[in-house]
């Protein structure tokens, strides 16, 4: 039985769940073997690799999205306390939650900063946010319910793979929560923030119908990948592969209607006095 | 800070992490409104804090288990989930809960893969199914139309290849699912847990109504069985039609008739994958 016990912030406690699941008991113990004989071997180093080389490359495809969530996500597994993950797998402590920490920062939460630096890293992400504030004509609870559907709607796809662990999802998610949606929108539209209350559940419902907009255009899209797929399944009659073909055009053609649709609504709305 | 350590789990981990993703005070917040009486003042006692209400956790659990209420295969998947359960002793999770100035840690957990079952697993796992298979099975046997669709999978009345085939469409299915995809990560990793260790030989001998004979399998999952690529082609459109006919309802007028037109091609193509 192990002697001491130590808190352990949700992060760690997340990445813990994921490497029990990962089966990392043996890597941390034959890490500790070779520390005993070389003294090199560093768990840290060890889990960091084993999460980034395990997993599906979820970030990279998307090369103005990507660094945003990658960002969001390693903020997240830099609060990971990995000599601890190490002592609990291996069963020299034992962990308990303690309630998440909380860091002071120049902006209201640190995530906040995070993602403004990120967005404003990347123009051409910058230029479609900036869109997205200007639809709303500088409402600042609109544009940052708007903004906050956004990011959550265009999380990587891939993180929804069987390849992909829930890690990824989870930590990116934990961001997300945190980030100040409002003083992101004052950023964007250029004006001073002031601390207002946060949204009521009615507001977020009120841009359902731009929620199921988004909704529908990822569904669209992984309609068109998955389709696309099984046309080309061999072991299917060439009528199946034909409907499957299909339907994968008629996806990626709604898909590009849909998003012309969404260009010419906000070019309009910029365009308006 | 706690002086006892009990080795524990996968599962009791992953659900403690998840119970990290929760707002905690404010589930102790209800508790304390609804149940004053198991929170006396205790001024006389410095540093006195109450252990986490294990009851609060266990609604959310539950709450989260309604995931699995619509699907075709969601009493199979429920009773999957259920059955990983079993492994947590729940008031061991909320005692490893330590809340600012709210409730005391009672214990540390550690890892280990020879865990002690206390007395209360112990119990859990006398009452409910012996084994993942036999969870499967239970499910089954209470769902008439489950069972056909199941057999129905079955290949050419051989055991071997029918376990194959169920084996490689439980692999995929769940992560097509909408609910499966969106319900709390501890549900899906219990899943997918019990998905692995179910013995689906046994699982085919039954639905065929013989005895397992002695395996032949190759080893690999038959992936590309025409069979299941079919019913996992037709689940697909299944999910992605209802999805489709789902968001339609709240769209406006264009994008509401672009999306009923797609709900019902894919309705209209499952169909025809059906009649083939």
């Amino acid at each position: 039985m192990s002697i001491h016990s130590t808190p352990a912030n949700p992060e760690t406690l997340i990445f813990l769940a994921w490497a029990t699941r990962a089966g990392l008991q043996k890597d941390m113990i034959e890490v500790q073997k070779e520390r005993r004989n070389h003294g090199s071997a560093k768990p840290e180093r060890v889990l960091r690799a084993r999460i980034t080389y395990s997993q599906p490359p979820v970030f990279e495809v998307d090369s103005v999205y990507g660094p945003v969530y990658q960002a969001l996500f390693n903020y997240r597994l830099d609060r990971v306390e990995f000599d601890l993950i190490d002592w609990v797998l291996r069963g020299s402590y034992g962990v308990y939650l303690r309630d998440a920490d909380v860091e002071e920062c120049a902006s209201t939460t640190p995530e906040t900063g995070l993602l403004w630096k990120s967005i404003t890293q990347n123009e051409n992400l910058l230029f479609r946010i900036k869109r997205i504030g200007r639809e709303w004509n500088g409402e600042v609870r609109k544009a940052a319910n708007a903004l906050r559907l956004h990011f959550t709607y265009q999380t990587p796809l891939l993180m929804r793979t069987p390849e992909s662990s829930f890690l990824f999802q989870e930590f990116i998610k934990m961001s997300l929560e945190q980030v100040n949606w409002m003083e992101l929108a004052t950023h964007v539209l250029e004006v001073p923030y002031q601390p207002e209350p946060a949204f009521q559940i009615e507001e977020k419902m009120d841009d359902e119908e731009a929620m199921q907009i988004a909704l529908m255009r990822e569904m669209l899209w992984r309609g068109y990948v998955d389709f696309g797929e099984f046309s080309q399944c061999p072991l299917f009659a060439e009528s199946t592969r034909e409907l499957c073909l299909e339907l994968a055009d008629h996806c990626r053609n709604m898909h590009q209607e849909i998003c012309k649709l969404e260009k010419k609504s906000t070019d309009s709305s910029s365009a308006s006095p | 800070m706690p002086t006892y350590n009990y080795s524990t789990n996968p599962e009791t981990l992953l659900l403690l992490a998840w119970c990290s993703t929760l707002d905690l005070p404010a589930l102790l917040q209800k508790d304390q409104q609804a149940r004053p009486h198991k929170y006396p003042e205790r001024a006389d006692l410095d540093g006195w804090l109450p252990a986490f209400p294990e009851d609060m956790l266990s609604e959310q659990i539950m709450e989260a288990l309604s995931c699995f209420q619509d699907g075709f295969y969601d009493p199979v998947f429920l009773n999957l989930v259920k059955y990983r359960l079993q492994f947590v002793d729940v008031e061991e999770v909320a005692g490893a809960i330590g809340l600012n100035d709210l409730t005391k840690p009672w214990h540390g957990l550690f890892y280990s893969d020879h865990t002690f079952e206390n007395y209360t697993v112990e119990k859990q796992r006398a009452k409910g199914p012996a084994n993942e298979t036999a969870a499967f099975l239970e499910a089954v046997s209470e769902h008439t139309a489950l069972q056909e669709r199941l057999m129905s999978q079955t290949s050419n009345g051989s055991v071997c290849q029918s376990a194959c085939a169920m084996q490689a469409f439980f692999a995929v299915y769940p992560r097509l699912r909408r609910t499966c995809q969106d319900a709390p990560f501890f549900v899906r990793e219990f899943l997918f847990m019990s998905l692995a260790r179910v013995n689906w030989h046994v699982i085919a001998a039954h639905l065929l109504c013989m005895e397992p004979p002695p395996c032949t399998c190759t080893g690999h999952h038959q992936q590309y069985d025409p069979t299941v690529q079919v019913a996992l082609f037709e689940a697909l459109l299944n999910n992605i039609g209802g999805d489709l006919q789902q968001v339609a309802k709240l769209l406006p007028d264009q994008h509401r008739d672009t999306a009923l037109f797609l709900s019902n091609l894919c309705d209209n193509t499952a169909h025809t994958c059906t009649s083939m």
